[in-house]
């Protein structure tokens, strides 16, 4: 019997052992569930107090629209304010700026016909001044007689200048015959050979003379004629711009009549 | 002072206006060459000698045409000039000789107008051949001397001075392009 005691209590022992934890474990576990449910009950019932959400949404949409059709209606309030006040900004703008131009277009006006009074008086003037420049070319002309005339004093002076050559060549031939006649008159005609022996070196000094001559009169008409040239040339180069400037100033005048 | 490309520019109007003066017909030929040294001065009387200007502020131009009035040059005159048999009466011919002259340096005149604003020319004079020696006178700053051969059978000589102050300074360059297209054919009057 002993020995079944001494069995059955180890075994008994091992069960209580064995069952108490998972037990007490158990027991803690359905407290905390408990009160987990309880706390879930409390709030289910809180929030089956409050206003469902589609009705929220609905709620705040109406809100929504009020607020935009108060402002609508006060932007709209605005803006017909501020387009009263632009209207009447812009009225008085015209008015003014008609105003100005009116009175810029008189003084334009005024400015524009006394400048084409100025410019007409100006334009008489240099036509005046024009028609007198023109007698350059009669000047040109002038000039052009005076310089014929010492282009002719010049060929009569180289004609005479020929004759004179002519005259001491035959100075030199009559010298040359001199002086033989004098050789053949012999002892006697000694002095009458000095004297043809200088006749003819004069005639020689006379030719010489006469060639120079006939050189200066060439440099003469070289000089004469392309100094005249030179003068008509710039007579031509100045009547030419006188006529530019004339025409720019027709040109100038006709463009201020087209603005009458 | 004339710098090089102003003569090389009036040089250059120059032998174009010769050449384009001088070529009566499609089977003619015309060959101008610049020389180096003045011809000697030809005193014969069959020589004409037409002297013309070209006058600017800064600058003038003496050219010289130096003819030999031979029969082939009188014959080569008239064709180019349109003359009939009168062109052998002596003032006939002078009339010639200078129109000619005129023609020429017409078409230089223009040809400078292209670079000066204002420039201006003579009416052609005849000089004796002799005056040729002497244009040191003109204190030229540059000569320069064409022949002008046309056909090989008539020849005559052109002189160009150039004439700028000490004091001023001549620099300018023709468009050539421009002068090419516009060919010459009007007559400058006087």
């Amino acid at each position: 019997m002993d020995w079944l005691v001494n069995m059955l209590l180890p075994v008994a022992a091992g069960i209580v052992l064995g069952v108490i934890p998972p037990a007490l474990y158990a027991a803690s576990k359905r407290r905390g569930f408990q009160e987990r449910l309880e706390e879930q009950e409390k709030r289910i019932g809180e929030l089956s107090g409050r206003i469902p959400v589609d009705e929220v949404q609905a709620r705040l949409a109406d809100c929504r629209a009020e607020a935009a059709e108060a402002l609508r209606q006060s932007l709209a309030q605005q803006a017909a304010a501020h387009q009263a006040e632009l209207a009447d900004a812009d009225s008085k703008a015209g008015v003014e700026l008609d105003l100005g131009l009116e009175r810029s277009m008189a003084e334009h006006a005024a400015q524009l016909a006394q400048l084409r009074s100025a410019l007409t008086s100006e334009h008489g003037n240099l036509k005046s001044d024009v028609e007198s420049l023109m007698g350059l070319v009669r000047m040109v002309e002038r000039w052009h007689d005076e310089m014929q005339l010492i282009l002719s004093n010049n060929r009569m002076l180289k004609d005479q200048n020929e004759k004179f050559s002519s005259i001491v060549k035959s100075v030199v031939m009559l010298a040359l015959n001199a002086s033989i006649e004098a050789a053949r008159a012999g002892e006697a005609g000694r002095g009458f050979a000095v004297v043809a022996d200088g006749v003819r070196d004069l005639a020689y000094t006379s030719t010489a003379l006469a060639k120079e001559f006939k050189q200066n009169l060439d440099k003469n008409d070289l000089v004469t004629t392309t100094t005249f040239q030179d003068l008509q040339a710039s007579g031509n180069l100045i009547r030419t711009a006188v006529f530019g400037l004339t025409t720019s100033a027709d040109r100038m005048l006709a463009t201020t009549a087209k603005f009458d | 002072m004339i710098s090089a490309n102003a003569v090389a520019s009036i040089e250059w109007l120059f032998e174009k206006a010769l050449r384009d003066n001088n070529i009566p017909g499609p089977e003619d030929n015309c060959v101008v060459r610049v020389k180096a040294h003045m011809p000697p001065t030809d005193t014969s009387t069959t020589h004409r000698l037409v002297v013309l200007n070209i006058s600017s502020y800064v600058f003038r131009i003496v050219a010289l045409f130096d003819f030999d009035t031979d029969a082939a040059t009188v014959a080569h005159l008239s064709k180019i000039m349109s003359r009939g048999d009168e062109i052998h009466e002596e003032r006939v011919l002078l009339d010639t000789v200078g129109e000619f002259a005129n023609r020429i340096c017409g078409e230089v005149n223009r040809g400078l107008s292209a670079s000066f604003r204002h420039v201006g020319m003579s009416t052609p004079f005849i000089l004796e051949e002799t005056c040729l020696s002497y244009l040191s006178i003109l204190k030229p700053s540059q000569v320069r001397m064409f022949e002008v051969a046309i056909n090989d059978a008539v020849r005559f000589e052109v002189i160009v001075c150039i004439c700028v102050d000490s004091e001023t300074s001549l620099d300018f360059q023709t468009d050539r392009s421009v002068h090419e297209e516009t060919s010459s054919g009007e007559l400058e009057l006087f």
